[in-house]
């Protein structure tokens, strides 16, 4: 069979299929990887490279996914040169000796700086567990049962006795009224310094407020835009996407709330 | 150096041990920040900052045993965080992607230098052009040979769906090769 004849059958069967089912480039291509790694047998093998045959563009994929295969294996590895990890130590030496510090104290889990990290670390995981308010609610309400419904507890009478209290004013009981007395004449001579202070102290909570707000905001903002992406991600079906952006908002959101809490987000020293 | 016994030194603070088990996997972790970049003082700050998040969270490998995959875990959540933050600064000038690939092959880069081989180079333009997430399956399945069920839980996807997006990717790349270069060596005969 000659050149030109090749081509006219070529072009025909292209016609054919323009016609019929359309290109089978797209069929070859998703097949192409399995052919490669020899795990495509019988017909489907066959076919594909009766395919191979006659389409240049398929070969030329063939050939590419081949060779990548040696190519991306012998990838697993870069040098980075000689001074890399003389300068991640340098970057990591500055940071050893509070991290050396903590985990001494975890390992050694004995004295008081071990004792007060694993303290730490585990109040810092209950107060995020979902639960932690039904838990602490449920604590709170069987101690003040405890305290004040049992009937050996010496507070039994308690709770009458301070609505008696409330309902009689403070004045119709010695102690408590001369103390009532007391602290409220201080309070009203209270000088202005001390005044002052509490403004002082409540600007300072204000500003350290305002401060760990602007710290956070390019956490919280990623994290939306995160969110906003998952839905378009939700609304268009793609599961992958909605898992990557998920998993985005959260690191985002990690990333402000260290912000917010930390001064520093590589440190865990506080403001 | 067996690196459970590194990482043991390294938790008591033993610099040289930090020092060997930096050396023993710097090129892993080089190749793979490379591979989601893509440019390489990109990687190698990136690098850096994978080495110090793992000396921070040297107490939190649990199982040294699998210390393998909690590195490539933490590496790979690194790359995805410079990948947002990138993406969140953009250049001053927007360039197109494929612009970008030009210019590479145009004009003479440090990378150019940097990279060994030109075959190496246009695996990493080609690479450039996938999707986030098929680079990704391209560094971790054929780049670092990590096993599928171990980058399906990396990912959270299904093994299933891992498998078929790692063939999507393949034939991807193949393509990408195919387009950036006219393919690799024309003159070979394709699988037979």
């Amino acid at each position: 069979m000659t050149r030109d004849e090749r081509d006219r059958q070529q072009e025909f069967v292209r016609d054919v299929l323009a016609r019929t089912s359309g290109s089978a480039c797209e069929r070859a291509h998703q097949q192409l990887p399995d052919l490669n790694d020899g795990v495509l047998l019988g017909l489907d093998r066959s076919l594909v490279q009766q395919h191979l045959e006659h389409c240049a563009s398929c070969r030329a994929a063939a050939l590419a996914l081949n060779w990548l295969g040696d190519e991306l294996a012998g990838m697993a590895e870069l040098d980075p040169g000689e001074g890399f990890a003389a300068a991640v130590v340098a970057r990591t030496s500055a940071r050893s000796e509070p991290a050396r510090a903590r985990h001494r104290a975890q390992v050694a889990g004995s004295g008081p700086a071990g004792l007060m990290d694993r303290l730490g670390r585990w109040w810092s995981e209950r107060i995020l567990a979902p639960n932690f308010a039904v838990q602490v609610a449920y604590v709170a309400t069987m101690i003040l049962v405890l305290i004040f419904a049992t009937p050996v507890s010496p507070f039994r009478n308690a709770p009458g006795r301070m609505l008696e209290v409330v309902q009689a004013g403070p004045t119709d009981l010695p102690l408590l009224g001369t103390a009532l007395q007391w602290t409220s004449g201080r309070v009203a001579g209270g000088s202005d310094a001390v005044r002052e202070g509490m403004a002082a102290r409540w600007q300072g909570l204000e500003d350290d407020w305002q401060a760990r707000i602007g710290r956070s905001a390019p956490g919280r903002s990623a994290a939306v835009d995160h969110l906003e992406a998952a839905f378009r991600a939700a609304e268009a079906q793609r599961a992958s996407g909605v898992t990557l952006e998920l998993n985005g908002a959260l690191q985002s959101t990690r990333a402000a709330w260290r912000a917010w809490w930390y001064t520093n987000p590589e440190s865990t020293s506080r403001p | 150096m067996d690196p459970t016994e590194l990482i043991r030194r390294c938790r008591a603070g033993d610099e040289l041990a930090w020092e060997a088990l930096v050396r023993q996997q710097q090129g892993r972790i080089c190749s793979v920040a490379l591979g989601y970049v893509g440019d390489q003082d990109e990687a190698n700050d990136l690098a850096q900052e994978i080495f110090v998040r793992v000396w921070d969270r040297l107490d939190t490998c649990t199982d040294l045993e699998k210390f393998g995959p909690w590195l490539m875990s933490i590496a790979r959540n690194a790359c995805l965080d410079h990948l947002r933050r990138r993406k969140a600064r953009p250049p001053r000038q927007d360039v197109p992607a494929a612009e970008m690939t030009n210019l590479a092959s145009s004009i003479p880069t440090p990378e150019d230098d940097w990279l060994a081989t030109s075959r190496q180079r246009l695996v990493h333009r080609a690479l450039r052009r996938l999707s986030t997430i098929n680079r990704e399956i391209i560094v971790l399945k054929e780049i670092q040979g990590l096993p599928l069920e171990q980058i399906a839980n990396m990912l959270g996807l299904p093994l299933g769906t891992v498998k078929s997006r790692s063939s999507r990717a393949r034939i991807e790349l193949a393509r990408a090769v195919v387009d950036l270069d006219g393919g690799p060596a024309s003159g070979q005969e394709a699988v037979s």
